[in-house]
């Protein structure tokens, strides 16, 4: 309740908000550990409907949420206390498909990997991949700007949507491309998080299906080894489409779960995917041998079919489930840091896993630099959530002191909004906080998220309870 | 009038306080689009040049944003890499009015090869946006609005850019037959495809066989030089028309950027962004 309204008496919204216990504790999640506790959640279908619940909200001084499939990873999509949830999963419907010019109208609810399948009629696909893919909506992939394995050589989301129609905080709708604003709006609210208003329709730009595509698996003697090999093929001028380390841990999960054949005497593994054109496919493939073998590598598969290829990847986007035949629950971090510091970094993880007895396996784009650490615990034993934070935030730091980033894919919602300050000035944080200001002055689409309190912040309501930040 | 400032690309905090002590300024690199024109007003203020640092195994370079695209280039090729911007002007003038070469006509390369940028505000202080890394979603991200946004939110001083390998190969081919549209269409990928006076242009980069195989695909193609193209660098060709709600947000933006319309309001006049 906010401002003495609940939602039971507001006529215009009788019916269309449902307020049942059920439903709210469902939008009250996303796939990080906090909670929310929205007071309401509704289901538009239409960018008309998007706009008369931005509107009512807005009327009624009640913070908004917009939520795709809740698979965020950093409390991004988590309600503040009695928001209004709008639900975009009823938007799901792929607008067209322009095959000439290679793009497509989709909105916001459409998974991204049906996306893909359903292009895939015409030889096309979306690039953005994460691993999630099943599951998680474009409308989320604008909002966190996210990545994936195939993001290596393709970029993340923003490189590949077009346009955007919105409906702002105002309640207003309009259209950010590059014909209509100087200023790159689209490529402003991409990432935004959804606290710059509500993307109701996507333009997104479709590539064309590789003809040709190599994709290798690669076992090395150490994690350092294989660090060092992918900062040989980078360098080697060779970009992979893909270029995934995982280390031993994970890789025994996994090939348990998933048996796509990974190298299990490996203390890490690569997975090197190159596509394209037949001879740079072919060339590609014999340099990554070359350099991986001169690296170390001690084993060394090329998938022989498309069944082959697609249980790599399913062995490499499945391991966060493998993960439960380890431990109940797990912390999935994510950062970034320079290619050439990924040994080093993974090493201090190691170290600092083992000072807060904690287990840990890494799964990540190495290609990217961008590290997965993944803390593993049985969180009914006492004082364990305090080590997992502990442990997160010294990962983080260390991250930051080797010159890298609090985040490559996952945001930074609520879970490193009051990290920001360690890689950011004051200063740098109030003009994030302009740019928030000038899409919603009144701080009322997805409050309290990414900028720490403080940085010139007016957002209205307050953080979920149950958050840990 | 322009008023020559008497230390032109001088350090980062003489400019801080050129900028805090100014009532109008103009933002300029070499020139090349015409900012500094007879509409301009104030303190010319120019960011100062030189590599800051260039890694190519990290296929990474961070610049002084008044070095020129062709002294960047020199660096470059000496590790067999490249930046796709043409070669005018400088690196801050090129991201300032998204200036996007060979590949980026189609895809749009420029915004997503600058990884970050620090820039020195309309009050005199300095803000920085993005990482010294290839993947960063830490934080709203002003590395794109700064890209376009042609010196009304504050004068770009140091860059980060992505770099990449130079293809081994490189055609450019032409046709004015009908069907060379749609043959260009079934390639995979070409690197530029570009329409010229109903002159169909092609760039194929990559592999040499694969180059060489793909130019054979192509019935009643030459080969040719680069054609003389046009990339946008006057002011008359800025991005689009500004108007309606993405006017009100581009016009809040200035206001909190730059709320004493002090940076290149000759600009801000044209596009009306005064505020």
């Amino acid at each position: 309740m906010i401002f003495g309204l609940t939602f039971e008496y507001s006529k215009e919204m009788s019916g269309v908000v449902h307020t049942n216990t059920a439903e709210l504790f469902l939008v009250g999640q996303d796939a990080s550990n906090m909670t929310g506790n929205p007071a309401g959640v509704c289901y538009p279908t239409t960018t008309e409907e998007v706009q008369d619940a931005v509107r009512w909200a807005r009327a009624n001084g009640v913070a908004f949420i917009a939520r795709g499939a809740g698979t965020g990873l950093a409390g991004g999509a988590i309600p503040t206390e009695g928001s209004l949830v709008i639900s975009l999963t009823k938007m799901n419907r792929i607008r067209n498909i322009d095959i000439h010019r290679r793009t497509a109208w989709v909105e916001p609810g459409v998974l991204n990997a049906d996306l893909s399948r359903h292009t895939s009629q015409f030889g096309l696909h979306f690039a953005p991949d994460p691993s999630s893919q099943q599951s998680c909506t474009i409308g989320g992939n604008v909002a966190n700007n996210s990545g994936g394995p195939h993001c290596l050589s393709e970029g993340v989301t923003s490189a590949h949507i077009l346009s955007l129609e919105v409906v702002l905080p105002s309640g207003e709708v309009c259209v950010f491309d590059s014909e209509n604003s100087l200023f790159d709006l689209r490529g402003a609210f991409i990432g935004s998080e959804g606290m710059f208003g509500i993307a109701t329709a996507i333009e997104v730009r479709l590539l064309q299906n590789p003809p040709h595509v190599s994709t290798m698996v690669v076992g090395f003697s150490s994690v350092h080894a294989g660090a060092m090999a992918v900062s040989s093929i980078i360098s080697s001028g060779i970009i992979p489409s893909a270029l995934e380390m995982m280390d031993a841990p994970i890789t025994r999960a996994v090939e348990e779960y998933v048996h796509a054949g990974f190298p299990l005497d490996a203390a890490a593994m690569l997975i090197v995917e190159i596509d394209g054109l037949e001879h740079s496919v072919s060339h590609g493939s014999r340099e990554v041998k070359e350099i991986v073998m001169r690296s170390g590598a001690t084993s060394f598969t090329v998938a022989q079919s498309p069944v082959e290829r697609a249980l790599i990847w399913k062995g490499r986007k499945t391991a966060f489930g493998a993960i439960a035949r380890i431990q109940p629950n797990y912390y999935l971090h994510d950062t970034v840091v320079p290619r050439k510091k990924l040994a080093e970094v993974l090493s201090r993880v190691t170290q600092i896993a083992d000072e807060e007895r904690l287990q840990v396996m890494n799964v990540f784009h190495a290609g990217d630099g961008n590290l997965h650490p993944i803390l593993m615990f049985d969180k009914r034993i006492d004082g364990v959530m305090d080590r997992v934070h502990r442990a997160g935030a010294e990962i983080v730091r260390v991250s930051l002191e080797a010159g890298g980033v609090l985040s490559g894919e996952h945001g930074i919602g609520l879970e490193k909004r009051d990290f920001m300050r360690w890689m950011f000035s004051e200063n740098d944080l109030m003009f994030q906080q302009k740019l928030r200001s000038a899409f919603d002055p009144d701080g009322i689409s997805n409050p309290h998220k990414v900028l720490p309190r403080g940085s010139g912040c007016a957002d209205i309501a307050s953080i979920p309870p149950g958050s840990w930040v | 009038m322009l008023k020559q400032t008497p230390n032109l690309g001088s350090s980062v905090d003489v400019l801080q306080q050129q900028m805090a002590g100014s009532d109008a300024v103009c933002i300029v690199g070499q020139n090349s689009s015409g900012v500094a024109d007879s509409y301009a007003d104030g303190n010319v203020l120019q960011a100062p040049a030189g590599i800051i640092s260039y890694e190519p195994d990290e296929l990474m370079i961070s610049l002084y944003a008044g070095s020129t695209i062709a002294d960047i280039n020199v660096a470059l090729q000496a590790a067999h890499q490249r930046i796709l911007i043409p070669e005018i002007g400088t690196i801050g003038g090129a991201i300032a009015t998204r200036r996007n070469g060979l590949r980026g006509i189609q895809h749009q390369t420029l915004p997503n090869n600058v990884l970050r940028c620090s820039v020195i505000a309309a009050d005199g202080s300095i803000f920085q946006s993005g990482g010294q890394v290839v993947k960063n979603v830490s934080g709203f991200d002003l590395v794109k609005l700064l890209v376009g946004s042609w010196g009304l939110l504050g004068l770009i001083v140091e860059v980060t850019m992505r770099t990449e390998p130079i293809p081994q190969a490189s055609q450019w081919l032409y046709s004015s037959e009908p069907s060379a549209v749609e043959q260009v269409n079934n390639l995979y990928r070409p690197a530029v495809v570009t329409h010229i006076s109903d002159v169909t242009y092609v760039l194929l980069e990559g592999n040499e066989l694969d180059v060489r195989e793909e130019t054979s695909r192509l019935n009643g193609f030459e080969t040719c030089d680069m054609p003389l193209m046009t990339f946008p660098t006057a002011m008359t060709q800025m991005a689009g028309v500004s108007q309606g709600l993405p006017l009100s947000i581009e016009k809040e933006i200035r206001k909190q950027f730059d709320p004493s319309n002090k940076l290149n309001r000759h600009i801000a006049t044209q596009r009306n962004l005064l505020t």
